[in-house]
């Protein structure tokens, strides 16, 4: 037997900036139940508003409402989130890194996927079923 | 979002604080900006009371730095905590700023 559960956690929210703040305050009370350090809750959090900010901006070319699912695994030593929306497909690994372009010719979007890229241990896409999934995972104390 | 201001030898200090993202930076970025065009030339944060920042907020401080650049004025950041100064060296932003230790450092240079 393990003694290192896997706590699973889910948040469904609709593509609006209210919906995103909901969602990181209902990770930020998780992340305190599960006493994860400040230090990594820190790096989760960003990359958590960073990847829904990209979604509810760029994903959506209608004027509809739609839902997000973001789906928390948490061990002991880990914790993945996974992020399932059925906006555009949108690879979010082909956006080039923003030291490679001069500050002016900078697309929006792009220091903070960098961001998330290299705080997170693991950062991968696919596209399934129309829905993009966007996984990001990260070794935490 | 919520920031206390002060002047010391013609350099307006300000202390957002809480966190500077994605929800505050605008409001941030207005506040910020009357300062500066009701004549603020030399402009300091203190980021103290700063706990978070994304790069919602890194973009607020591109755009103030850019306007006083403009009025030929002299922003500068002090007082990171490591989490935050750690976004500035990753996102390479670290280069763009002059940031200080301590006020006093910042206040002798401006």
């Amino acid at each position: 037997m393990s003694n290192d559960p896997v706590k699973s956690y889910e948040i469904v929210i609709k593509n609006s900036p209210e919906e995103v703040s909901k969602a990181i305050y209902q990770f930020l009370s998780f992340c305190n139940e599960e006493k994860i350090s400040l230090a990594s809750i820190y790096k989760l959090r960003l990359a958590m508003e960073e990847i829904l900010v990209n979604i509810i901006n760029y994903s959506f070319q209608d004027k509809n409402q739609h839902e997000l699912l973001i789906r928390i695994n948490s061990s002991a030593d880990n914790l993945t989130m996974e992020f399932i929306d059925d906006g555009i497909a949108f690879d979010p690994l082909t956006v080039p890194d923003p030291q490679d372009i001069p500050l002016e010719q900078r697309k929006p979007g792009g220091v903070g996927i960098y961001l998330v890229k290299t705080m997170m241990d693991v950062f991968k896409y696919k596209r399934i079923d129309g829905n993009n999934i966007l996984t990001v995972s990260k070794k935490i104390t | 979002m919520e920031m206390s201001q002060r002047e010391v030898n013609n350099v307006l200090i300000l202390s957002p604080k809480g966190n500077l993202d994605f929800n505050q930076a605008t409001s941030f970025q207005e506040t910020a900006t009357a300062f500066i065009e009701n004549g603020a030339k030399k402009v300091l944060i203190n980021f103290t009371e700063l706990s978070f920042i994304s790069s919602a907020g890194l973009r607020v401080l591109i755009v103030l730095a850019k306007l006083l650049q403009q009025k030929n004025g002299t922003f500068a950041l002090a007082l990171m905590n490591d989490q935050i100064l750690e976004v500035f060296s990753i996102s390479g932003f670290e280069k763009l700023f002059t940031i200080y230790a301590s006020e006093e450092e910042a206040l002798k240079n401006m």
